[in-house]
């Protein structure tokens, strides 16, 4: 049997059971499962007036006339002529109750027939169980066999119009489906970038807890009286220059390859040249940067001493010396001023020392062949 | 005139409280452009599937 045959043996399957089965169905679901006993009592009187429209038309027979049914009337009354009238009117009403209840009993038979006019699901589930059983699904769901007709219809007979709606429910589901995928690829970046956020900033904490550690020590030597220039590398290499008249003197040299002359001419050539001169020159305050060689950077900053002097400091490190470049020169995370500011402090700290001492001495000798290394 | 070799720091914030508003506002800039970014993928992928559709 072809594919289009099995479709529309099924369609014609549901169409003839339809008709036959909703109607049941829908008795069944209407009626309680309660009450039927008293219908159960009713129904024969019900029925009487069918019974009496028979009796109307037997009554129409002359039944003394009939050859047999005659002479047993006849007997039956004679004998009932020799009996007492208590006996007749109590036997008459056994009969009659009797009757009544096999009447009742045969009632309650057709209320158990699901396609009888009497049908009552009450005494169907009292009489029949088992088949009750069979057909309760039925009675609590509410699906009738004419929608599962309306609905199967076009899935059986108009297969091209089922095939476009299958496509079109796909479609709609690789569409859903391109959507969430670029929900999330999206959130998978953001995610992807928050962390290096997080990372960054952690990388930031690391480096000023460093510093934080170093400014510590510093100041724990400061307060044992240890303290000297050669103990300010806490973020790279360094070089302190101090403003003489047109010229800067090397005061401190600390870490670096000590290929720092040790004094510049401050003019405008050497200014273009060199951060430190540039920095001697400047009158704006901002640190100035430059390339002393490939690779290596130096960052001055202009410091305004005690009695006037003016010292130039340097940081000097590599480009790959990521604390130094983070600390002295990207200014995105954190304000890098207070790193020149702490320098700047300890250097007036140290150089306060150094004034203390040289009034103590009176040496005269200038502080920077004291402190140099 | 020779080419300068130095240059200054320019620092344009005042203080750290302007930086982290500013790092904050950055980090907004880039979450909306990525939804940005992500809208724009829905409709494209939207209006493909219209035009299959429609053919």
């Amino acid at each position: 049997m072809s594919d289009p045959d099995i479709r529309l043996n099924y369609h014609s399957f549901l169409e003839e059971i339809k008709n036959d089965f909703d109607p049941i169905i829908k008795k069944m679901r209407e009626q309680d499962l309660n009450g039927w006993r008293g219908q159960a009592w009713k129904g024969p009187i019900k029925k009487l007036k069918k019974t009496f429209k028979s009796a109307g038309a037997l009554a129409k027979i002359k039944w003394a006339s009939l050859p047999l049914i005659g002479p047993a009337i006849a007997g039956i009354g004679g004998y009932l002529a020799h009996m007492p009238l208590w006996a007749i009117i109590g036997a008459a009403a056994s009969i009659i109750t009797i009757t009544y209840w096999i009447l009742v009993c045969r009632f309650m038979n057709e209320m158990t027939s699901i396609a009888g006019e009497h049908f009552h699901v009450g005494a169907f589930k009292a009489k029949k169980p088992k088949e009750y059983a069979l057909w309760a699904a039925f009675r609590h769901s509410g699906a009738t066999f004419n929608g599962l007709y309306a609905f199967m219809t076009p899935l059986l007979i108009d297969a091209s119009k089922t095939d476009v709606s299958i496509e079109q429910i796909l479609n709609y589901a690789k569409g859903q489906q391109d959507f969430l995928q670029a929900n999330i690829d999206t959130y998978k970046e953001e995610r992807a970038f928050l962390l290096s956020e997080i990372e960054r900033n952690e990388k930031y904490v690391l480096y000023l807890i460093d510093l934080l550690k170093s400014i510590n020590t510093a100041i724990y030597r400061i307060a044992n009286g240890v303290m000297n220039f050669s103990e300010l590398d806490f973020i790279s290499a360094y070089t302190i220059y101090e403003v003489r008249g047109d010229k800067l003197y090397k005061i401190v040299d600390k870490g670096t390859t000590g290929s720092s002359p040790e004094q510049y001419e401050i003019n405008k050539e050497n200014a273009l040249r060199y951060a430190v001169v540039d920095a001697a020159m400047s009158s704006d305050g901002d640190p100035r940067y430059n390339l002393s060689s490939p690779g290596r950077n130096v960052v001055s900053y202009r410091m305004k001493m005690f009695n006037q002097a003016v010292w130039i400091w340097s940081f000097h490190f590599d480009d790959g010396n990521d604390r130094a470049l983070s600390l002295t020169l990207s200014h995105d995370i954190i304000d890098i001023r207070e790193v020149y500011r702490l320098v700047h402090a300890f250097c007036l700290i140290l150089q306060k020392e150094m004034l203390q001492k040289k009034e103590m001495t009176q040496s005269g000798d200038s502080y920077d062949k004291t402190y140099q290394n | 005139m020779a080419t300068p070799m130095t240059k200054p720091i320019k620092i344009e914030f005042t203080s750290q409280k302007e930086i982290t508003k500013a790092n904050r506002e950055r980090r907004q800039d880039v979450l909306k452009a990525l939804q940005i970014i992500r809208q724009g993928q829905s409709e494209a992928a939207a209006s493909s599937a219209v035009e299959k559709n429609d053919k």
